[in-house]
């Protein structure tokens, strides 16, 4: 017995350490290269070199990746914050929102420029910043150079207007289209017991999130932010930085919300009810309208359908504004502050190089978005294709993902695809109509500042950001009049810094996206 | 002669060496003491006096780069900044108000709780009680908040619902500023009263039983007992636990606070910590963040000494 | 003023253990009564059901001809004295003397003088305006009884004030106790486990063990004739000797055997019944033995001398006679060799005879 097991177990062994490689086309390079990554992302996730994820690039590309982040640790930002004070660099270091960090420890010299690098060995990721220039002038630094590949979202949609159809049906209205209609499908939510039980406790419009109340004001004809996130500034048609809560037009616009809330036509509790609004009052049979992503919405139609007879949300295009344009703020970003860089004591930056460029090819985005071919997908009449098994599985299919080390946010290119394939039918019908009205307003991605914007910026804005949602909840609660207070209000943020905060930017955004 | 040789003073470097053979003699015979001690000193020096050589990024331009040492000075200017702010200002008032309020009125909360449960007679019931305020202590802020906001909310909360019931109006509480504090404080005495008391029982259980024989010898009321004996035998305790809460007064926690505030209640609800901990959020400001952790602890070192003073002549008892 | 005590089987129970049995005493007024007896024998558990900080579980107390048992302690007219003083330590000594007078709600003459009195008494002038944490155990002790005194009680409780002093500070004390209570009119119940004190101060004494009364009599009485081996081996110091011995005739008397070698002839006396064969307890106490020939009726045994104690003006001996060990108080300052042999008279007159099962005092 032992005889023959003995053998057995040395050939397995050997197999094990030393993987018998077949060369791949897409080898980096033909010495199997070892390099160290410190990527600690979303507080939970680190790079595991023995994920099948891992295990399939080093196959791939001939280089192995070691993750260097302590597994154990729960704050991202701060095993980023931890790594780069003991000096010792690894080779490469990614994660999520760090790209201010990145820039900034750039041009300080901890992250090699890679924009040479990128023109002489990454012809995929120079042919994408070709296409997407706006990408290619959000992550360049003050001083002209890049320091990171970010993470490149693919897909127009992020959030839409989700409403009941069978209140409006049962009201006997129709979607609303203007901003009038509208106003009359929520008072009509708010008097008529759309829900039938004779109390008047429906709640017209609700959202998880306090900060997407101010949407509203786009029917208004006013911006409520510049990107996906809430409160941001935007970009003018002619090229200059604003900031929505300051524009004479958020004034008229938060008293009609104001006039909205207190009419009842904005959940009462809307500051507090917060992350499971949407649980508490669809299955309560309250909620009517909000504002949310498409396929965690729509995926209440099928849980809550079963408690709440004839319980159905649709996705409705946006109702036209006072002017009569429909239009949206949010979609999805082009660019995400993630991703990846190469630290200055990279010893080899070539190859780096080109591992940072294989996360743009074909196969690198494959990898990335779909898993590894055989385990998680399959390639069908050229094109990756989840397993069914993938797909039936009660996990979600992007947490199956994060399992095997996919899905990191490392500077990748996502494919929309990905999504789509597990994207429920009710929501594809509102990503693919919201796709074609096109009514996305552009995006705006920030600046990257010097050092003397950094601190203008860091010494009012905190305080202005503050000051400024503290009054557009007071008035939207009614506890400020809008009217009496707004000069106070300007004048107190002229007081504050906000020229500066806005001139500074401006420079940056001058310097980094040029004039206009 | 040889006695006057004697007293004139060694050379520096015999004493020194006298001294340190003194000391090694010491450290041989109570070795085992020392040894116990050691814990202690190691976790104090590593943990308390290490950390001070971080201080100097108050002073600093931190960058995690190039380390606390490489980072450039820049004086005052994250005091500068701080005091520049309205809302830190604000915050430095809001903290005072709020930990004022709550020595005020939550302070004494425990101590009464602790006479009262003293004074329970039967013990079953008074086991039930002791267990019933100290569980809230062991609910995490989240939940904490969590109940609260249910509790208070404006269309299904219990309280909202009693008021309508009385003919009054509902209120949005957590939206208002002038309810903040009240629910802030009267939600942490919900929650800590009942384990504080813990520390007010201990003192009161020390007590010489044969006080309060003595004292019912002499004709005293329970009334009378607890006035006049209780109460002034945990003035002691009192005192130290006292100081001890002046020297945090401007650690108003932050969690509880974050989970409980709205940009609406700012104004009376935005303290140090959580002004910090925005701050810290639009870029992880660590330097500034620790001018604001200096300010709090020299206030802190101020009001300790100024308290213990204080004590130490009210009530002859001190923390040190 | 003065009240007497009327203690009636009374019982105290916890749950089911009984610590006293059915106690009675009867306590004159003006009298000073001292209850002693080990550790856990119901004493201070019998005092305090006096006080009133005890239910009583059965039988009755009266005072001063009221029965007492469902008064509160402050309507019983009863001031009590504490072993650890129980002095308030946030009051200053004059506010510790007054406290209970102001908790009645006394007029602020009427305390003043009657602290000043009190303050006389126990010389504590000088101390009023200082805390007790800055008195010694003295002075603390003066303090308690200063407390007690300015009650003007029917009745004082002492329990075991003196044990915390030390031993000089407690003969000095005994002294001022004994004062007070020479002062008309004021009866006495004090409790100790120390016989000296008992002795000393007791008008009479109730000697306690497990809950029982052993012996209530005047200190001589107790020490003169004790009714057990108990109370002959509790009252007395050094204690009395008790030696297991069998009686044998001896001629026309009886004669007590101690060891092979050893036995003394005793006269039989009036209401004495022993009777040869018996199995003792003999007790001799160590005054009653000498190395002289003093005694009127005297016997004389030999012994080898162990170990000498010699205190100054008198020595105590341990004399080993066969293989039991006799302890021999000699007064003068001669000295005695150990290993000596020595003979020694013993005072027939006091010789006493328990019996050996019943411990009961039968000669």
């Amino acid at each position: 017995m032992k005889k023959t097991i003995v053998p057995l177990m040395l050939a397995t062994l050997l197999a094990g350490t030393v993987p018998a490689q077949a060369k791949e086309p897409t080898w980096i390079t033909d010495k199997p290269l070892t390099l160290k990554i410190h990527l600690h992302a979303r507080d939970k996730y680190v790079w595991d070199e023995n994920l099948p994820m891992s295990k399939e690039l080093f196959r791939l590309t001939n280089l192995q990746l070691v993750g260097t982040a302590s597994k154990t640790a729960t704050n991202s930002q701060e095993q980023f914050n931890l790594m780069m004070a003991t000096g010792k660099l690894p080779d490469i270091v990614g994660g999520d929102s760090l790209k201010d960090n990145f820039i900034r420890y750039g041009m300080e010299g901890a992250f090699q420029p890679l924009n040479k690098l990128i023109d002489q060995h990454a012809p995929n990721l120079k042919a994408f910043f070709d296409s997407h220039p706006q990408v290619k002038r959000a992550i360049t630094a003050p001083d002209g150079n890049i320091y990171f590949i970010p993470y490149v979202p693919d897909g127009k949609v992020s959030r839409g207007w989700w409403i009941r159809k069978d209140w409006l049906d049962k009201l006997g209205l129709k979607e609303p289209q203007t901003i009038n209609e509208l106003y009359t499908v929520l008072k009509a939510f708010r008097e008529k017991d759309p829900n039938g039980n004779g109390k008047k406790n429906e709640v017209p419009f609700f959202d998880k999130e306090p900060e997407r109340l101010y949407n509203l004001v786009n029917f208004y004809g006013c911006r409520a932010t510049g990107s996906d996130a809430s409160m941001d500034f935007y970009v003018d048609d002619n090229g200059k930085i604003r900031h929505p809560f300051a524009e004479p037009c958020f004034k008229d616009a938060i008293r009609n919300l104001a006039k909205w809330y207190a009419e009842g036509l904005i959940d009462a509790e809307i500051y507090t009810r917060k992350n499971r609004a949407r649980e508490q009052l669809f299955s309560a049979n309250q909620g009517g309208m909000t504002f949310d992503w498409f396929a965690s919405t729509a995926g209440f139609n099928d849980s809550i359908s079963k408690t709440v007879p004839g319980f159905k949300l649709v996705s409705i295009a946006p109702p036209a504004d006072i002017n009569g344009r429909r239009w949206l703020e949010n979609s999805r970003a082009d660019m995400r502050p993630d991703g990846w860089a190469m630290t200055i004591t990279n010893k080899n930056p070539v190859e780096t190089i080109k591992l940072f460029d294989f996360f743009f090819s074909r196969a690198g985005r494959n990898l990335q978005n779909f898993g590894v071919e055989g385990l998680t997908y399959d390639m069908k009449d050229g094109k990756p294709q989840f397993k069914e098994s993938v797909l039936k599985n009660a996990k979600p299919v992007n947490n199956q993902l994060w399992e095997i080390g996919a899905l990191l946010p490392i500077g990748y290119w996502m494919d929309y695809e990905y999504e789509r394939q597990w994207t429920n039918p009710a929501a594809l019908e509102g990503i693919d109509m919201y796709t074609k009205g096109n009514w996305f307003v552009p995006m705006f991605y920030g600046v990257n500042m010097k050092k003397e914007e950094r601190a203008i910026y860091d010494q009012y804005w905190p305080d202005l950001q503050t000051y400024m949602s503290e009054m557009a909840q007071n008035w939207v609660l009614g506890t400020k009049s809008v009217d009496k207070t707004w000069d106070e209000y300007q004048a107190r943020l002229k007081a504050s810094g906000f020229q500066a905060v806005l001139s500074a930017m401006q420079t940056a955004y001058d310097r980094q996206y040029g004039k206009r | 002669m040889a006695d006057i040789q004697t007293s004139v003073r060694e050379p520096l470097g015999t004493r020194l060496r006298q001294g340190w053979q003194a000391a090694l003699k010491d450290l041989r015979r109570d070795w085992l003491l020392y040894a116990m001690l050691a814990p202690t000193l190691i976790w104090f020096l590593v943990f308390l006096y290490m950390p001070l050589d971080g201080l100097q990024l108050a002073f600093k331009q931190y960058s995690a780069w190039k380390g606390i040492d490489g980072s450039p000075w820049v004086g005052f200017a994250h005091f500068v900044t701080l005091f520049q702010s309205e809302q830190f200002l604000r915050a430095v008032g809001n903290t005072l108000i709020i930990s004022a309020y709550s020595i005020v009125l939550a302070f004494p909360v425990p101590i009464l709780l602790a006479l009262m449960i003293n004074e329970v007679q039967s013990q079953r019931y008074r086991k039930a009680v002791q267990t019933i305020v100290y569980l809230p202590h062991f609910i995490s802020v989240v939940i904490v908040a969590g109940i609260v906001v249910a509790f208070l909310s404006p269309t299904t909360g219990v309280v909202n619902n009693a008021l309508e019931f009385l003919g009054l109006d509902r209120i949005y509480f957590l939206t208002r500023p002038e309810w903040f504090r009240s629910i802030f404080i009267g939600s942490n005495i919900w929650k800590e009263a009942g384990f504080d008391s813990i520390v007010f029982l201990a003192a009161i259980m020390s007590i010489n039983p044969a006080l309060y024989e003595s004292a019912q010898v002499d004709g005293a009321s329970r009334w009378q007992m607890m006035t006049r004996i209780t109460l002034p035998c945990i003035v002691p305790t009192i005192a130290v636990l006292l100081v001890i809460r002046l020297g945090r007064v401007l650690e108003v926690g932050f969690e509880y606070i974050i989970l409980l505030y709205q940009p609406s209640t700012f104004e009376t609800a935005d303290v140090i910590s959580t002004y910090i901990y925005r701050q810290g959020l639009q870029g992880a400001r660590y330097d500034l963040a620790t001018a604001a952790g200096v300010f709090n602890a020299v206030v802190a070192l101020v009001l300790v000494l100024v308290a213990n003073r204080l004590s130490r002549r009210i009530t002859r008892t001190g923390v040190f | 003023m003065a009240a007497g005590v009327n203690i009636r089987n009374v019982v105290k129970r916890y749950d089911r253990t009984t610590v006293v049995h059915g106690v009675s005493i009867d306590i004159q007024p003006g009298e000073f009564m001292v209850l002693v007896g080990p550790s856990g024998c119901g004493k201070s558990t019998t005092l305090r059901m006096v006080a009133g900080l005890e239910e009583i579980s059965g039988g009755e107390i009266r005072i001063d001809g009221r029965v007492i048992n469902d008064l509160a302690p402050k309507d019983r007219d009863v001031a009590m004295v504490f072993q650890n003083y129980a002095l308030y330590p946030h009051l200053s000594v004059r506010d510790n003397i007054s406290f209970g007078l102001r908790l009645n709600g006394a007029k602020k003459d009427e305390i003043a003088s009657k602290v000043k009195t009190a303050a006389d008494i126990l010389g504590l002038d000088s101390l009023l305006e200082r805390k007790p944490s800055d008195l010694s155990g003295g002075q603390r002790q003066r303090v308690a009884m200063g407390r007690a005194i300015v009650r003007n009680p029917k009745v004082f409780l002492f329990d075991e004030p003196l044990s915390n002093l030390d031993a000089k500070l407690r003969t000095q004390m005994r002294a001022e106790i004994k004062r007070l209570h020479a002062r008309p009119g004021t009866t006495v119940i004090y409790v100790t486990h120390d016989q000296v004190e008992a002795m000393t101060l007791a008008d009479r004494i109730v000697v306690m063990r497990d809950g029982y009364i052993e012996q209530i009599g005047a200190p001589m009485e107790l020490f003169n004739h004790p009714v057990n081996t108990f109370v002959a081996g509790f009252i007395g110091s050094p204690p009395m000797n008790l030696l297991p011995a069998r009686l044998e005739a001896q001629g026309s008397g009886l004669g007590v055997r101690l060891a092979d070698s050893c036995a003394i002839g005793i006269q039989p006396r009036g209401s004495s019944s022993v009777a040869a064969g018996q199995e003792v307890t003999f007790g001799i106490r160590p005054e009653d033995v000498s190395l002289t020939p003093k005694f009127a009726q005297g016997a004389q045994i030999t012994g080898t001398v162990e170990i000498v104690e010699p205190l100054g003006s008198e020595a105590i001996l341990h004399v080993q006679i066969g293989e039991h060990n006799l302890i021999v108080r000699v007064e003068g300052r001669r000295t005695v060799e150990v290993g000596t042999v020595v003979t020694l008279f013993v005072d027939l007159e006091r010789v006493h005879l328990f019996d050996a099962q019943s411990s009961v005092s039968i000669y």
